[in-house]
Order: C-alpha cells, then structure tokens, then sequence
C-alpha cells in the first residue's frame, strides 16, 4: 500500500456517500442544451476516479502514475501519441489489465481488481482500436450480446424457449431495434457481422456496446481508419450518446482534430505519463502537448 | 433481406426474426425429412434400421453435443467417445442394477457425464486451441482407463455388461423399430432443446466466446460459466448416446467402443457436417453412417471392372479410414463450414430465385 493512501480512502468514502445523495440527480431532458448539462455535470461527483495508475509489462513501463476524474455526463478525451498508453489505460478501466500500482473507483467504491466480467456489470462497457465483433453473427445478434447483462434466461429457460425466454428474447430484441435505428443500421440488421465495410462494423460494435446501457463508455480511436464522412457520421452518433442516452463517454483518439470540438475535456498522455489536462483549448495551446506530438523533446 | 418496410409491425418482424426456419425450402426440406423418419421406417429391414438409422440417430445426439462445444462455443475436445462411456456405464450400472426406470436412468446417465465434463472442462479457462485438445485427449484416456480400473463398476472382469431386457414402464423394447422409435424421440427431444439453446442467449454467450472471447467478457460473460456449461451439456448429451447405445442398440455396455478413434470420427462428422449448425451434426452422422455402404459398393463395382479378388472387410475397413481422412482434409480446405453450409447456399438461392420469381 502506498503512503499517504489514506487520505485518499477518506475522500473516496465521502465521494460514495455524496454520490449516492446526489443519485436521482443524474436525470436530464433530452431537450437540454449540452451547455446547461455540462454547468450541471460539474457540480456531480465523478463517475470513475483513477489515481496514480502504474502498469508495467516486465521491464517496460506502459503507464506510470496516471490519475484524472472522469465526471458524470461528460465527453473526456484521452488523446497521446501512439504508444502513449492510451489503451493500456483503456484495458486498466475495463478490467482486462490489472494495474501494477494505483486505484479506481467508480461511483465512489474502489474496484481496482475487479475482473472485465464485474467491471461490466458495474455498467462500464466500450469498442476496441481494432475490431472486435462476433464475426459469425448477425449484426442484430451482435447487438443482442450487448444486452446479456439485461437479460436473465439461462439454460433452461433457453432450451425450452417458449414462455419466459421468448418473452425476453422479444423484448430486447426491440431494445435492439431501437440501437439499430439510432445508428442507421436498419438495411443491414440482418447482415453477417464481417461481411459488412469497415465503417458500418465500427458502428456495430458501439450499438453493442450502447445496448449495454452503460453509464461510462469508453470508445477506444472508434473513428481510427476512417474517411472524412464516416469521421464525421461517427462523431455526430458519439454526441448524440453523450446528449440523448446520457452516457458519460471516455474517447481514446489518436487525431486531436477529431476530438476538439466535442471534448468537454482532455487529457494527453505521452510515453505512459499524463502531460497535460484540461478543456481544448487550453491542451491545444500546451507547450508540453505541443512537442509530444511534433516529436520534440519538450 | 428482411427489412422492415412500412406494412410490417414491429412486433411481427421481430417475430419473423425469432422463427426456426425462416427459408420455404428449408421448411419443406424438415417436414419431409420428419415424415421419412416417422412414417418410412416401418418398411424397411432390421439390416436398415440396426445397421443404419439406429447407429446414425445416436451417432447425431453425440456429435449435437460435441459441436455444441466445438462448433458454438469453440472448444476443440477430443474426449466426446469417454462421456458416451460413461453414460453407457452409468446408464447399465443405474438400470440393470438398482432398476432406475428407463427415462430417469437416461438422465441419470447424462447427469454423470455432465459432472465429469465439468471437471475435464476446467483448463478451457486457461488454454484454448491445441493444448486444449490435449487436455481432453488425456481426460479421453484417464476415463477410459478408470471405467476399466474401478472395481465397483464391473467393467474390469467381463469387460462388457449386458442389460436385463428393456422396458419403459409395461411397454418392452425388444424389436428393432421399436429401438428406433425410442432412439427417434430421444434424439428429437435433444435436438429441439439444443436448437433453441443456441439461440439463445446462453448460445449467443457461447459463440461470442468463440469469436472474440475479450470482448466477449468485456460484455460481461463469464467465461467460468459459459465454457463449464458448454462441457456439460456436450458431455450430457455425449452421456445420453452412450445410454441409448445400452439400451436402444447393442444391449450392452463395452468399453472397447469408446475409444479415441470413435471421438476423433465425431470430430470429423461435426467438420464434415457443419461446425456450429444444428442440422450440420445430423448430416455429418448420416454421411459417416452412410459412408461404408457407398464405399463397399463402390469397391464391389471396382473390382467388377478391374477383375480383382472378393473384397474383403479389411480392404474396406481400410479403404473407409482413408475417404474418412481425405474427406476431412478437403472438407477443411474448401467448406470449413461443411454439408450444412452446402445446405445454406443451395436454399438461399433457391429462395432467392422464388423471390425474384414472385416479383415478375
């Protein structure tokens, strides 16, 4: 344990018990101006709470002393060069990697250890840098996956089908269609997962992700290796989470162009270490940042 | 395809979704293949229906389990032929000693199996592919090997345990249609379960594992869970075939037919059949049970024409291991999804061209 541990105890403690004062708080109208919810959003606990995240492999140090907040409702970029440690960060949040030193919390409680199994159940979901889709399965069956935790049928109730399965089965398989609606997915919902383009299989895998009905989505460079209109189309469906479904989204981008103007804030990483946080400009403007990404030593 | 277009509901096209099959030809092909095997039976030989049909069903329900395993959930085993050992031991053991009904003693049979498959199961949560096949290679051997070692058993002196004669509450199955009809309600009872578990959400957790098990637990499915159940219900239906082997077939439990070479055919039925599809373990058992009659013919014509010897059965038994091989070869490198994937083409044009057909 590391000294002075404590007090960070303490104040996470106290973050839980406000966190669930404060609980019904996190309602807002879909009608509400992204400006009056980010005045609102600040005024919350934050959703997860990383704190001097080190993670090393062997002798190679992937992320050393990382910590930022991630604050409810909010879009936060976590841009950096390649090999910055941006999705070894991702895989510490998620659960597949555990940090060699630093904690988590989210929603207040510590959950450093927690297996991707338990991470998602808290309701953190997210897309990977390269894809990951169920190739074999339909796109609406990739979907469905998304919706495992909400659903209960387990070997019997499957195997019999008839009665409480199928209900459920229906019933989420409406939620589905709303995901697929929202995402413009309609022509190919019944389509092989890997026989569609590149851009339509990102898109999947962040309606997978949303039928999840995360509270924090982390979607790793979802818009790496697109053109310009698919950037573009990418970006307006990760506002519209962020807006309408209220998911609080970590967004992982290699371009800084891309995330700009959506990010309520950003952090930069480079070689492992957190260089820089704020909002946009104010990363846009960092010396520091600056030279990270022209390759200069800052 | 199936678009919703402004006439449908909602909830019917979701029911549309949802259906068993959603082809015409499809729906043709199981009706008629259902009255073949309820109504056809009847008139052919005890040769047919010992030889073929009887063998072929429970052939199926063991290669239903295996590719349950294998070809849903991705986990490559090798020891589907010991659950059928020890379902048929379990099974002869539970009727033939404490008088178990029969129904009750087939469960009996695939519950045991189903706990050991549990166990053998357990490295799949910390090695996949190869090392995996190792694994249950081993289990294969170390379970054939204690249903020979354990005294209490019985196996060990006679090798082969016989059964008292076969009845379902007053009603004896002695015959060979009767055996089939049993073996058909069983299998038909498995079948529809396996069916709609793997479209379920417990199958749809079992094939995310296979395509991408990372995201698959990102998603929130245990791998403990999912891959221990995907072994258990392998090895109950695996330990069901064995029982109907006792009960519905040979008569009696042997040990010696259940070695490695029978799971490495099921194996090869479910790569030939289909990986990963309900109707592919049923086309995969009926080709292997089909195969020694087309290749005995097949080496009777040979011979008629080259003017050779009287086949012996060795010739054919070797000739079958040889197509077996080079089938499973040619199978791998040119439809790894096999005879069901054939299936799958052939109707979807077939509806394609109805389709197409209807709109002029």
């Amino acid at each position: 344990m590391r000294p002075g541990s404590t007090s960070a105890d303490e104040e996470a403690d106290s973050d839980a018990e406000r966190s669930l004062d404060n609980a019904p708080a996190g309602e807002a109208d879909a009608g509400e101006s992204r400006d009056a919810i980010s005045v609102r959003r600040h005024s919350e606990p934050p959703i997860l709470r990383t704190e001097a995240i080190s993670l090393s492999f062997g002798g190679v140090r992937a992320l050393i002393d990382v910590g930022f907040d991630v604050l409810t409702g909010e879009i936060l970029s976590i841009i950096g060069p390649n090999g910055a440690g941006k999705t070894s960060m991702a895989n510490v949040i998620s659960g597949l990697y555990r940090p060699t030193s630093g904690r988590i919390f989210f929603k207040g409680r510590d959950r450093t250890a927690f297996s991707p199994q338990a991470v998602a159940a808290l309701g953190i979901a997210r897309t990977f840098q390269n894809l990951a889709l169920f190739r074999g399965l339909t796109v609406i069956e990739n979907i469905l996956v998304g919706r495992h935790l909400h659903m209960r049928s387990g070997l019997f109730a499957g195997g019999i089908h008839w009665g409480t399965a199928r209900r459920e089965e229906l019933e989420n398989r409406r939620r589905v269609e709303e995901i697929i609606e929202f995402l413009n997915l309609t022509e190919f919902r019944g389509r092989a997962a890997d026989t569609l383009p590149y851009g339509l299989q990102k898109r999947v895998e962040l309606g997978r992700s949303l039928a999840a009905e995360p509270g924090l989505l982390i979607l790793d460079e979802p818009m790496a290796g697109m053109n310009r209109q698919e950037k573009e189309d990418m970006v307006r469906v990760v506002v519209d989470a962020n807006v309408d479904l209220e998911t609080t989204i970590i967004l992982i981008e290699h371009d800084m162009s891309v995330v700009m103007d959506i990010s309520d804030r950003v952090v930069v990483l480079d070689h492992g270490e957190k260089i820089a946080e704020g909002d946009a400009e104010t990363v846009r403007q960092d010396e520091t940042v600056i030279g990270a990404y022209l390759g200069q030593e800052a | 395809m199936a678009l919703p277009d402004a006439r449908t509901q909602l909830p019917q096209v979701l029911q549309r979704d949802m259906r068993y099959l959603p082809g015409s030809l499809d729906r043709l092909a199981l009706f008629l293949l259902v009255g073949f095997f309820l109504l056809v039976p009847p008139f052919l030989g005890d040769y047919w229906l010992k030889g073929i049909l009887v063998p072929m069903l429970i052939l199926s329900i063991a290669a239903l389990g295996l590719n349950v395993l294998t070809g849903y959930a991705g986990l490559i085993s090798l020891g589907q032929a010991a659950f059928m050992a020890i379902g048929a031991f379990a099974g002869v053991i539970a009727y033939g000693r404490y008088g178990i009904p029969i129904p009750l003693t087939l469960l009996l049979a695939g519950l045991t199996a189903a706990l050991v498959g549990a166990v053998v199961g357990t490295p799949s949560l910390r090695i996949k592919g190869l090392y995996l096949l190792v694994a249950t290679l081993a289990a294969q051997f170390i379970i054939v090997w204690t249903i020979q070692r354990v005294p209490w058993i019985g196996a060990a002196s006679m090798v082969t345990i016989n059964t008292p004669p076969v009845f379902i509450g007053a009603w004896e199955i002695d015959t060979a249609l009767e055996q089939y009809y049993f073996s058909l309600a069983v299998a038909a009872v498995l079948t529809l379960f396996a069916w709609n578990l793997t479209r379920s959400r417990v199958g749809r957790a079992w094939m995310a594992i296979r395509d991408h098990d990372v995201a698959a637990r990102v998603m929130g499915i245990s791998m403990l869970r999912y891959k221990l159940l995907a072994f258990m219900v392998s090895a109950f239906y695996g330990g069901i075939a064995g029982a109907l082997v006792v009960f519905a077939w040979v008569g009696a439990a042997n040990v010696q037919e259940y070695e490695l070479e029978l799971s490495i055919q099921l194996l090869g039925m479910i790569i030939i059949g289909g990986l990963g599809s309900i109707l592919g373990s049923y086309l995969g058992a009926a080709f292997i049970a089909l195969l020694p009659i087309a290749i005995s013919i097949g080496m009777h014509n040979l011979y008629g024409i080259v003017g050779g010897e009287i086949v012996s059965a060795a010739v054919l038994a070797n000739a079958e291991h040889v197509v077996f091989g080079v089938l499973i070869v040619l199978f791998l490198i040119f439809e790894p999804l096999g005879l069901a994937h054939i299936w799958r083409r052939f109707s979807s044009r077939f509806e394609f061209r109805l389709g197409s057909a209807v709109r002029t």
